[in-house]
């Protein structure tokens, strides 16, 4: 649309609104001990932002005229009112009584004199008690709602954990029990549906640790230990920790929004009412999913990290790839098993927090989108410490 | 009775007494019509209900009426303006109507007072502090304590939702007031007091009031006319007695069934 056709538009729209209206005025006269307010024009929703101001500096006329004790307003000469208008007009009648004036209105519209009697019908007595807190207090305030969010949040993600293997343990006891046609969707869109994206991001990973790595210990002359560092980082970190935030951001989210959904639209206190346990129902077969399928995708990840860096180490930096190989072989298979050993764990965290939040859903669009947020948010923080606390562990046990 | 005989969808009348009018309305999906040739005419200051069985195009015509649903053929007028064919229908509408959804359609992020404030906030360019003392008016007005004020929407039981919705509703003073089953999910005790509202507010706000419903004790209390929406067109309209009273096909079986008796009894 162009800036003439939206001109046109809101000059429409302005004479719209001005094509019937009259401006309101206020006019008042002052006999000895009374003041008569004569209400001319109409008073409507557009027009009264006009005399907003007028109406507060007559109120606190009001207040100030210690001689005047009777008010009134005679709204004969009126035009149109409606109840935003009538509604500033009664602050008058309002702040006079308040002032233990006498006040009265002069109407021979019985329609408006009801709409006047109805707007003053109605009582202002509740106040909202909400405490503010400034400055110092509210830093405090801050402080320690944090901490207790955090504390309720911790013991309630543990109390899920506990529940999910309890329930966990028994579909172990008593594989009959498993929803195996949900497991297989969700091992499906979870995990295969995955291997693309865990593949590519892998792979350029691995081959920018051979750029870096061949940059830096080309300086030493050591440019054959780039398959080394290559091989130890991809197989130790890399490819699981890319992994699992990938998953962490990729179905976590859907995890929380699934189940979510359904918390709303009460599909889970109908699965209830039928006597179908949520648990068993939504979140083992998400827990069987991702343990079965995280290790699979780091075993891709692996590979495709690995082969990205042979592709560098080869072509950009003129390693055979029979050297390669040899060299890739050093490494040893204990840094594989320091690597998958971390992948059912990370599984594990991911589902519990995605499905717990998703539980947590509540009756509103909001709550959706926060715990949604708070899912991914809290899954990559944990496999971020949790890969640290692996790692102190292996120090601890040197390997 | 000034609606006594009014009893045809097309009404003689000078065109600015009807707030809404519809001619040859036509709506199809697909190959399937469920409007053809529809023709209404609402006369300033009545409460118009309408009826019509399950699939009859109830909230399809209203989805029409506000704008929502482009008809296939046919013309709708609402306060003078061509809802589908005016520039500027969009902007200059929302202050002339106000719409109740069936459910409310709250914003759930914001809380009642805040919903309420939004059609003012938009709309005019009154103060901050005087649009939230109409608010609260509104809130008043449409039933609801000032307690509520405060919560979410989710806070809040069907009833007090509906109450919600009619005070944004009622939020810029429209003329003309749609409500979507205004009445559907309530007890019979908050429905009755709703329609009393509803009355209440009709005479002291001067509204014309087009609803849907099924509540044949609305219909009674509250309603001074009644459309019939089947064989794709209003196949009847009146006031409840005429009718009842010319009752043919599926309007007879509405009224004479177990319900409908014990209702207008």
């Amino acid at each position: 649309m162009n800036a003439d056709a939206q001109a046109q538009i809101e000059a429409d729209i302005q004479s719209d609104k001005a094509r019937n209206d009259d401006l309101p005025k206020i006019l008042y006269k002052q006999a000895e001990n009374s003041i008569i307010y004569l209400i001319k024009g109409d008073w409507n929703k557009n027009s009264i932002a006009n005399v907003e101001d007028e109406i507060a500096q007559l109120e606190s006329e009001i207040i100030a005229a210690s001689n005047v004790d009777k008010i009134i307003i005679d709204l004969n000469k009126c035009g149109n009112i409606d109840t935003s208008g009538a509604f500033l007009i009664s602050k008058i009648l309002e702040t006079a009584k308040n002032h233990e004036r006498e006040a009265k209105i002069i109407c021979q519209n019985e329609d408006l004199l009801n709409l006047f009697n109805k707007i003053n019908s109605y009582h202002w007595d509740y106040t909202f008690d909400t405490v503010r807190y400034t400055g110092i207090a509210l830093f405090g305030k801050k402080v320690y709602d944090t901490w207790k969010r955090f504390y309720n949040e911790l013991i309630s993600s543990l109390n899920f954990m506990g529940h999910t293997i309890l329930c966990f343990w028994k579909a172990v006891l008593n594989p009959g029990h498993i929803r195996w046609t949900p497991t297989f969707a969700i091992a499906e869109s979870a995990g295969l549906n995955a291997i693309p994206i865990v593949c590519v991001l892998t792979f350029f990973i691995g081959a920018v640790i051979s750029f870096m790595g061949a940059q830096t210990l080309n300086n030493f002359g050591a440019t054959i230990f780039t398959v080394d560092l290559l091989g130890v980082s991809v197989l130790r970190e890399f490819a699981v920790l890319i992994t699992a935030i990938i998953l962490a951001g990729r179905s976590d989210s859907a995890f929380t929004a699934q189940i979510g959904s359904m918390k709303m639209t009460q599909e889970i206190d109908a699965m209830e009412t039928m006597g179908i346990n949520p648990m068993e129902m939504l979140v083992i077969p998400r827990v069987i999913a991702l343990l079965v399928m995280t290790p699979i995708l780091v075993l891709f990840a692996i590979f495709s990290g690995l082969a990205g860096g042979a592709l560098v180490a080869i072509f950009s930096l003129g390693l055979s790839p029979t050297m390669f190989m040899s060299r890739l072989q050093e490494v040893g298979i204990t840094h594989f098993w320091v690597g998958m050993v971390k992948a059912p764990v990370f599984a594990f965290i991911i589902a519990i927090i995605g499905c717990r939040q998703g539980m947590m859903v509540e009756n509103d669009v909001i709550s959706l989108g926060k715990n949604t947020t708070a899912a991914v948010v809290q899954a990559i923080f944990m496999v971020i410490v949790v890969d640290a606390i692996f790692a102190m562990i292996y120090n601890e046990l040197d390997v | 009775m000034k609606y006594d005989n009014a009893i045809t969808p097309i009404l003689d009348i000078p065109d600015e007494q009807k707030v809404i009018c519809l001619r040859g309305i036509k709506n199809c999906f697909g190959t399937k019509c469920i409007h053809e040739n529809l023709d209404l005419d609402v006369m300033r200051g009545e409460t118009i209900g309408l009826v019509g069985g399950s699939g009859a195009g109830k909230s399809v015509l209203l989805r029409t009426i506000i704008g929502l649903n482009k008809p296939t053929e046919g013309m709708v007028r609402v306060a003078g303006i061509d809802v589908w064919n005016d520039a500027n229908a969009k902007q200059r509408l929302p202050q002339k109507w106000g719409i109740m959804f069936q459910d409310g359609a709250l914003f759930s992020n914001l809380t009642v007072i805040e919903n309420v404030m939004i059609p003012l906030r938009e709309h005019t360019k009154l103060s901050e502090e005087l649009i939230l003392e109409l608010a609260e008016l509104k809130i008043m007005m449409a039933g609801l304590n000032l307690d509520s004020a405060e919560k979410l929407p989710s806070e809040l039981s069907g009833g007090m939702r509906k109450r919600a919705a009619l005070a944004r509703a009622l939020a810029l003073d429209p003329e003309i007031l749609f409500l979507d089953e205004p009445t559907a999910g309530l007890d019979p005790i908050t429905a009755g007091n709703f329609d009393s509202l509803l009355n209440e507010l009709q005479a002291s706000l001067n509204l014309t009031v087009f609803l849907i419903t099924h509540d044949l004790d609305t219909l009674r209390d509250a309603c001074d006319r009644i459309a019939v929406l089947s064989d794709k067109k209003v196949s009847a309209i009146g006031t409840l007695d005429y009718v009842r009273g010319n009752a043919k096909g599926w309007v007879e079986e509405y009224f004479s069934g177990p319900r409908g008796r014990a209702a207008l009894a």
